[in-house]
């Protein structure tokens, strides 16, 4: 029973993990229609950011995380003005292509300038694990779990209550309308992209706290399973991308513990596959209307 | 017109030349070293190319071998089993006596392909893939095998007085692998039980579900048979979930050192290398001296080591011989029963090496500290 429950909260800390990451990817799906590749990029320019302050420039731990996320949050910011706003008027897979291409960029530019050895990540927090009971949980799963429901509780709010953020929830509806109603769409864009970099900022801070190595692909793999997380919750919805990223981090941990580690993505695939099939906009997806 | 005609004439001059070089050197012993010298395993191939070239270097010095000089050319690979194949066809060509090679398992078995066309004598100090030697009596080596270290291990573990052993292994790569299943059998055979054998995939850096399954079985001992990089995330995570036990490991994980932050963590661990600088040996002790005046730092890759004794089985052995042909020199590497740097050695039939194996662990400050030699 213990064991079981401590795969569970492996689980959800993976998941919360993908669940940072699926937010962004969401919600610049969710407002133009972009899967941005080069999200999972961005984590691990976040982490080699905070290593570099931490280790190099000795900065504290704190000092660290913001300069992640500045950094993030301007390169999101160029990435969008110079990859993706010219071809906003393009067809849907240039722009695809276009992600793929500045992540090959970003991959291969912290290549040339890291190196292909890991760096580790130095200890930032020193914890016991705590006890309950039989049950022992790590502190960084419970900062994890906790900053992530933070956060997405919050971007909620924002998305639902704050001006800016109805003129998101306007953009991703009708982006023509919005632009007819006075909303400054250029700028909702952006804004979207900066709140997507600095939620993968956190999240890449949040990542090598728990997996203490960075490494010019580390982003890869998290980016691509927190785009199948947000696709399994229904992509451009944000509980959707935090269902998704759970469902996505425990099946995948129990798989681990009672199938077999090399059958743990086949069964996480075969569930995507499985709702995709009978729900094809997503766990949290409402059925797609035509328009016209 | 006329520019052309020099530089037609300047080539044939160079081509003449060049044909008359190996005349002029005949009173020169001349090896061929191919290996990765550059790239993500440049520092296997340098370290290798330090202790080859250091052994040398004292051999000249000393007045050389059959009163010849040695002289190593090297070829970089860049790790590529083609470039290894180039890199032999090159030096062939100009007379190499026999080969130190090459350093990466695939390499090897490429280089050691063609070489055992022409039976050209080939050491590799380090290739520790079973095949490389299969079936060629002209190519040997002078590291061990990696089921050898995990045999060694299972017992060190025995020997320890520890009950329970797990294991967590990469199912995608050979070395862990085959690290993995001789450990295993070793074990049972020695009455050690293994409490958890669990696998992860390749790239994965998330092993806490393994690592709960294997805190779940309460072992005393656990197996990684990983390099440093996974080894540190595993480390960390063991630690994060507070799974205490002790943690051993093959000569992959050597350069963990590096890649961890928290180095308390690595006085949990034991691995076996090819070779300690704290080996206790007279050989072994003038190596690490002589190899810190001339590079100014510690031999840290083992492979230094058997890269030193692989350029000293070869020119003792082409001394013994008495002649530089190819025959009598693998006949006399074959005979080989010396001490070197990393212990005594002797080959079997398989022209594998009977050797010494060294365990160490680390100190807080992440420093090797040398335990034990085991000699066979």
């Amino acid at each position: 029973m213990d064991l079981l429950a401590s795969q569970l909260i492996n689980g959800l800390h993976v998941g919360s993990i993908y669940a940072l990451i699926a937010l962004g990817y969401t919600m610049v799906y969710g407002i133009i229609k972009l899967i941005n590749f080069a999200h999972g990029d961005i984590i691990m320019v976040g982490a080699y950011t905070a290593v570099i302050t931490l280790v190099s420039l000795n900065w504290s731990p704190v000092a660290a995380l913001i300069a992640a996320i500045v950094v993030c949050v301007l390169l999101g910011l160029t990435i969008e003005r110079v990859a993706y706003k010219p071809l906003r008027s393009s067809p849907r897979i240039s722009s695809l292509i276009t992600a793929i291409g500045v992540s090959m960029l970003l991959q291969n530019a912290a290549l040339l300038l890291f190196g292909a050895q890991p760096r580790p990540f130095p200890i930032v927090l020193k914890v016991e694990p705590l006890r309950f009971g039989g049950l022992q949980i790590s502190f960084i799963t419970l900062l994890t779990l906790g900053v992530t429901a933070l956060l997405m509780i919050s971007l909620q709010t924002f998305v639902h209550n704050s001006k800016p953020g109805k003129a998101m929830r306007a953009a991703s509806e009708d982006y023509a309308t919005a632009q007819l109603m006075g909303i400054n769409v250029n700028n909702i864009i952006s804004l979207t992209f900066a709140i997507g970099s600095a939620l993968a900022a956190i999240g890449a801070y949040l990542y090598v706290m728990a997996y203490p190595a960075v490494s010019p692909t580390m982003g890869s793999l998290p980016g691509l399973k927190a785009f199948i997380a947000a696709v399994l919750g229904g992509i451009g919805i944000i509980p959707g991308a935090m269902l998704g990223a759970f469902v996505l981090g425990i099946a995948e941990s129990l798989a681990k513990a009672y199938i077999s580690s090399q059958m743990s993505d086949a069964v996480v695939y075969f569930i995507l596959i499985l709702v995709l099939l009978f729900k094809p906009t997503g766990l949290m997806g409402k059925p797609s209307g035509e328009k016209v | 017109m006329k520019k052309r005609s020099l530089f037609t004439m300047l080539v044939a001059a160079a081509l003449l030349l060049s044909t008359f070089v190996p005349g002029l050197a005949e009173d020169v012993i001349k090896i061929g070293g191919i290996g990765v010298l550059s790239g993500k395993y440049g520092m296997y191939g340098l370290a290798v190319k330090e202790g080859v070239d250091l052994y040398v270097k004292q051999v000249n010095a000393a007045g050389g071998v059959l009163g010849k000089q040695v002289e190593v050319y090297w070829e970089d690979t860049q790790g590529n089993a083609s470039e290894a194949i180039n890199a032999y066809f090159k030096l062939s060509e100009q007379g190499m006596v026999a080969y130190i090679g090459a350093v990466l398992s695939g390499e090897s078995k490429a280089l050691a392909e063609v070489t055992a066309e022409d039976g050209a004598p080939q050491i590799s100090p380090s290739a520790t893939d079973y095949d490389v030697t299969t079936g060629r009596p002209n190519v040997f080596r002078t590291c061990f095998l990696d089921p050898f270290q995990a045999k060694a291990m299972a017992d060190f573990i025995a020997n320890e007085g520890l009950k329970s052993v797990a294991v967590l292994y990469d199912n995608s790569n050979d070395y862990s692998l085959g690290l993995f299943e001789a450990f295993k059998a070793q074990s049972e055979k020695n009455g050690l039980s293994v409490v958890a054998a669990e696998s992860a995939a390749f790239g994965d850096t998330d092993y806490k579900t393994q690592l709960t399954t294997i805190m779940n079985a309460k072992p005393e001992a656990v197996f990684l048979p990983y390099y440093g990089a996974d080894a540190a995330l595993i480390l960390a995570q063991a630690n994060e979930l507070g799974l205490n036990a002790k943690f051993f490991g093959a000569d992959g994980i050597a350069d963990i050192v590096e890649l961890i932050s928290d180095k308390n963590l690595l006085t949990s661990l034991i691995y076996t290398d090819h070779f300690s600088e704290g080996a206790q040996s007279e050989a072994a002790q003038k190596f690490v001296a002589d190899y810190q005046a001339e590079y100014g730092k510690l031999p840290s890759i083992s492979f230094s080591a058997t890269g030193y004794d692989a350029a000293q089985v070869l020119l003792n052995a082409i001394e013994a011989a008495g002649s530089t042909e190819p025959d009598a020199i693998v006949a006399a590497i074959k005979a080989t029963n010396s001490t070197v740097v990393s212990g005594n050695i002797t080959f079997d039939d398989h022209n594998d090496p009977v050797k010494s194996i060294f365990f160490q662990t680390f100190d807080s400050k992440g420093n090797k500290q040398f335990i034990l030699q085991v000699d066979p």
